[in-house]
């Protein structure tokens, strides 16, 4: 069911050891197969947030419940089966001397069988097209293979929500590219997937649902086009749309909101370039 | 581990010139050696502790050295209680095993020694918190420059001292990753699996740290360091009132205390 919530924030509120609070009063709602990005600036509290969706932070006060059962109580290592979480740096996640060995961890701690540990990691190894690597140490892997393996640790666990800390970090366009098209083959399986990430186009390209977080509040919430048509506003919160967004807006386009490349290119075949020049508006 | 900044703390102990709680640090240092009379060494504790409030540095932090130390405190107090030769038997458990050197007694001087070891490791570990965390790293390196430390050598001791917290930061990080990859016994009560699981982040932490290491060098070699000239230093430091009066303690305190153990006083 598409409307099933599974992750419910109900006024959390979280406030580090030192006094600092990260997070103030967030009502949330995640339901089953959404595609949500975080974005905001750094310190906004959008890794604070999702690191309660697991069950590694627990809520000052409010309350989340994943499943309908709260995380207060319950440990990460039984949350983990049902989110999981790939880092920002995926060395932190490593630490077995090969890759095979590294995806069939977390299979042997749910306590699976041999063979089918090995069933699951043949699979795994297939699906993230890492089966030419599966006797390599995982640290001589490149940065974009090291981030397909820390992908596949957690798919290994079978989770049904994933929750990804800025996964194309530090990655090159193609790589980056390559760990978004998993995310996507993700969420076409119908998984919930949940991103923070800092980079807009990649926003506007793939997620269907954007949180804007800032000061610890979730200042917008709505889908790219809700969200990025807000320009004014985002530019309030340190943020911008997407330039081609941008660019859009200030040829005049006002009644939508141009998310990608193909957009803009139909529009500006379709609607912009066949008009006369006196109904284009916008700046000249 | 708690991890406490220097910038949380505002004490009077932060105002003393780094060279003064250097010294201060190397007097309670040699006391907590040179005297093995259990009384002796509480007193040296209690002057720590007493600093310790001074220096607001919150209790808890004891609670968390000391659950780490618990383990060697035992197995020290164990050795010395069986293998300590003293003179005062209380009661015999076996025959003699000469060839472990066991007299087959339990000893009263051996049971005062061993809590006296005990102490003294304690004074030793939490008399080292009241300096590094009273003391931002480049106060403590200019210290140690003004005492003439070599400058590479005080180099390298504050740049361990600032790898610590980024190190229990990471370790932090990847026990969370860990846990996020369903290794459930961070989680138990049961100590022995916490110890054998924390062996699973020596990898990461350790080439984690290695590669921090090589980006130190980069940086470092692209700002001169090691160049072939004297270098000049941005911060100076004075002694103040306040430091004049605990150098003048402390050196009092460290003549007493070695006329004191020359005499005989404070050995067992």
């Amino acid at each position: 069911m598409a409307d099933t919530p599974l992750i419910v924030c109900t006024n959390l509120t979280h406030t580090y050891p030192n006094g600092v609070t990260a997070l103030k009063d967030i009502n949330l709602t995640i339901s089953r197969g959404e595609y949500v990005a975080f974005v905001g600036q750094n310190g906004s509290g959008k890794t604070t947030l999702v690191k309660h969706f697991n069950g590694l932070l627990k809520p000052t006060s409010g309350s989340v419940k994943v499943f309908g059962e709260e995380t207060k109580d319950k440990k990460v290592s039984l949350l983990s089966r049902k989110v999981g979480y790939v880092f920002q740096n995926p060395d932190d996640m490593l630490f077995s001397s090969s890759v095979e060995e590294e995806i069939g961890f977390g299979p042997k701690m749910l306590g699976m069988k041999e063979e089918a540990i090995k069933i699951k990691v043949n699979e795994i190894l297939k699906e993230l097209g890492l089966m030419q690597m599966r006797e390599t140490h995982p640290f001589a892997l490149s940065l974009g293979d090291r981030q397909r393996l820390a992908v596949a640790c957690a798919l290994s666990l079978d989770p049904e929500i994933f929750v990804f800390d800025e996964p194309t970090t530090g990655q090159d366009y193609f790589g980056g590219e390559s760990i978004m098209s998993l995310v996507d083959q993700l969420h076409a399986k119908g998984q919930t997937v949940v991103i923070i990430t800092h980079d807009m186009p990649l926003v506007a390209e793939h997620a269907k649902r954007v949180a804007v977080m800032h000061q610890g509040q979730i200042a917008l919430d709505g889908t790219p086009q809700e969200v990025f048509s807000q320009s004014d506003l985002l530019r309030k919160l340190s943020l911008r749309s997407p330039q081609v967004t941008m660019l859009a807006k200030n040829l005049g386009l006002k009644d939508k909101t141009i998310l990608n490349i193909p957009q803009m290119y139909q529009w500006l075949q379709k609607d912009y370039l066949g008009a006369p020049q006196s109904a284009r508006g916008g700046r000249q | 581990m708690m991890n406490i900044s220097q910038s949380t703390l505002n004490s009077p102990l932060q105002k003393l010139d780094g060279r003064t709680k250097l010294i201060a640090l190397m007097v309670i240092f040699i006391l907590a050696l040179v005297f093995s009379n259990p009384f002796v060494v509480v007193g040296l504790l209690a002057l720590v502790l007493i600093t310790w409030w001074i220096a607001r540095i919150p209790w808890s932090l004891i609670k968390d050295i000391m659950q780490f130390f618990l383990v060697i405190a035992i197995i020290i107090l164990v050795v010395q209680v069986f293998f300590y030769p003293g003179k005062i038997n209380l009661f015999r458990i076996s025959d003699p095993i000469k060839f472990i050197g066991f007299s087959g007694y339990i000893t009263l001087d051996g049971i005062e020694f061993g809590i006296a070891m005990v102490l003294r490791l304690v004074v030793i570990m939490i008399v080292a918190p009241l300096m590094v965390l009273t003391t931002p790293l480049p106060d403590f390196m200019l210290a140690l420059v003004k005492l003439k430390v070599p400058y590479r050598f005080a180099f390298i001791m504050t740049t361990a001292l600032s790898l610590l917290p980024s190190i229990q930061t990471h370790s932090g990080i990847i026990q969370q990753a860990q846990l996020c990859r369903g290794v459930t016994d961070f989680e138990g009560k049961n100590a022995w699996l916490k110890i054998k699981a924390s062996a699973g982040l020596l990898v990461p932490l350790i080439l984690g740290t290695f590669r921090d290491s090589q980006t130190l060098d980069v940086a470092m070699s692209s700002r001169a360091f090691g160049a072939p000239v004297k270098r000049t230093f941005l911060l100076e430091s004075h002694f103040r009132a306040a430091d004049i009066i605990l150098l003048v303690f402390s050196f009092l305190l460290l003549a007493g205390g070695i006329y004191l153990r020359v005499r005989g006083f404070g050995i067992l």
